[in-house]
C-alpha cells in the first residue's frame, strides 16, 4: 500500500484559504485566533494533505512577522499574501475586509465551503467529510 | 473535449485519495465511499446541462428568430444561450449542485453568510464553482503572484 504521507505528488492537496479581517495585528483578534485554530485542526489530518494560504486586507500600520501569529510563518511563509495592492481580492471574492472568511478549496480548484472567520467548526466538519483523520 | 478533461480532473483526485487510503472510509473496503459517489452527482449534472444546452443551441443554426418564440429563438434567448455556451466552452461557468463536497448551508441559515453579492462569474465565492484567480503580493519577498500559483503546482 502506498505511503500517503510521502508518496503523493505536490498537487492533489486541499487548501484552506483564510481571508483575514483588518484586525489581524491584534493578538486577541478573531483573525489571529482563527489562524491558530486552523493550524491546530490541520494536525488531525495526514501531513502535507492540507495547505494553508492566507490573505490580508489593508491593515492599520506596517507590520513584521512578530506582529502576527507565529503559525503564519510556520505553515504559510511563502503563501501569505497582500490582497489589496494588486487585485482587490476581497472585492472580487465578495468578502468584507471587516469580517473576512475561510474558504476550503478542493484539489480540483473548486470551492467546497465558505465559512465565517469565527466558525472553524464548519471548516473542520467539511474536511472530515473529505479526508480520513489520522 | 474540454468537458471530458474536467470529468477526468474531477474523478482523479477522488480516486487518488481513495486508492491511497486518504478518504474517510478507505480503510474499510466494504463501505461505498461517499466522496467517490460525488463524481456522478457533479459531472452527470454538468453533462445533462450540456445536453440540454446543445439541444437549444442547435436551433440557432437551423431555426430563425421569431419574436413570438414559436419556432425559433427570440433575441433575448439567443443572447442568453450564447452566454451560457461560453460558460461551457471555457469551463468557467460550471457550478456543481450541493452535495457533501459542496456545502452552502451548514446550520440551517443560522450562521451568517460571509459572502456579499452574487456575481459568481466575476469571482464572488460560491461553493461548487472554481476559485477565480487573483493577483496577490507575497509578504515574504514582495513577489507578485497569482493565487492559483500555489494551487496547481508546487510553490
Amino acid at each position: 500500500m502506498a505511503n500517503g504521507t510521502t508518496d503523493l505528488p505536490s498537487t492533489g492537496r486541499f487548501r484552506i484559504l483564510t481571508l483575514t479581517s483588518s484586525d489581524l495585528l491584534d493578538p486577541e483578534s478573531t483573525s489571529a485566533t482563527t489562524l491558530n485554530k486552523i493550524s491546530a485542526l490541520t494536525q488531525a489530518f495526514p501531513q502535507a494533505i492540507i495547505e494553508q494560504i492566507i490573505v490580508y486586507p489593508r491593515l492599520p500600520r506596517e507590520f513584521s512577522w512578530d506582529d502576527i501569529p507565529a503559525n503564519v510563518k510556520i505553515h504559510a511563509e511563502m503563501r501569505f499574501y497582500n490582497g489589496y495592492d494588486l487585485d482587490d481580492t476581497y472585492k472580487i471574492y465578495g468578502v468584507s475586509t471587516s469580517q473576512g472568511a475561510v474558504v476550503v478549496v478542493r484539489p480540483d480548484g473548486y470551492v467546497g465551503v465558505v465559512a465565517p472567520l469565527d466558525d472553524t467548526s464548519m471548516v473542520e466538519a467539511y474536511l472530515r467529510t473529505c479526508i480520513r483523520v489520522m | 473535449m474540454n468537458v471530458s478533461m474536467m470529468d477526468s480532473y474531477n474523478l482523479a483526485w477522488k480516486l487518488a485519495y481513495w486508492i491511497n487510503g486518504l478518504s474517510p472510509t478507505a480503510s474499510n473496503g466494504n463501505i461505498p465511499e461517499p466522496v467517490l459517489k460525488t463524481y456522478e452527482i457533479e459531472r452527470r449534472s454538468n453533462a445533462q446541462q450540456l445536453i440540454d444546452f446543445d439541444r437549444k443551441f442547435s436551433t440557432l443554426f437551423s431555426g430563425h428568430f421569431d419574436d413570438q418564440g414559436e419556432s425559433g429563438l427570440s433575441h433575448e434567448e439567443f443572447i442568453q444561450v450564447f452566454y451560457t455556451g461560453n460558460g461551457f466552452s471555457s469551463g468557467c461557468g460550471v457550478e456543481y449542485p450541493e452535495n457533501i463536497l459542496v456545502v452552502r448551508d451548514f446550520t440551517g441559515g443560522i450562521v451568517s453568510n460571509p459572502i456579499q453579492g452574487e456575481d459568481y462569474l466575476s469571482g464572488v465565492l460560491r461553493p461548487g464553482r472554481r476559485l477565480l484567480n487573483v493577483k496577490v503580493k507575497r509578504y515574504a519577498d514582495g513577489w507578485h503572484r497569482d493565487i492559483q500559483d500555489g494551487l496547481s503546482r508546487a510553490p
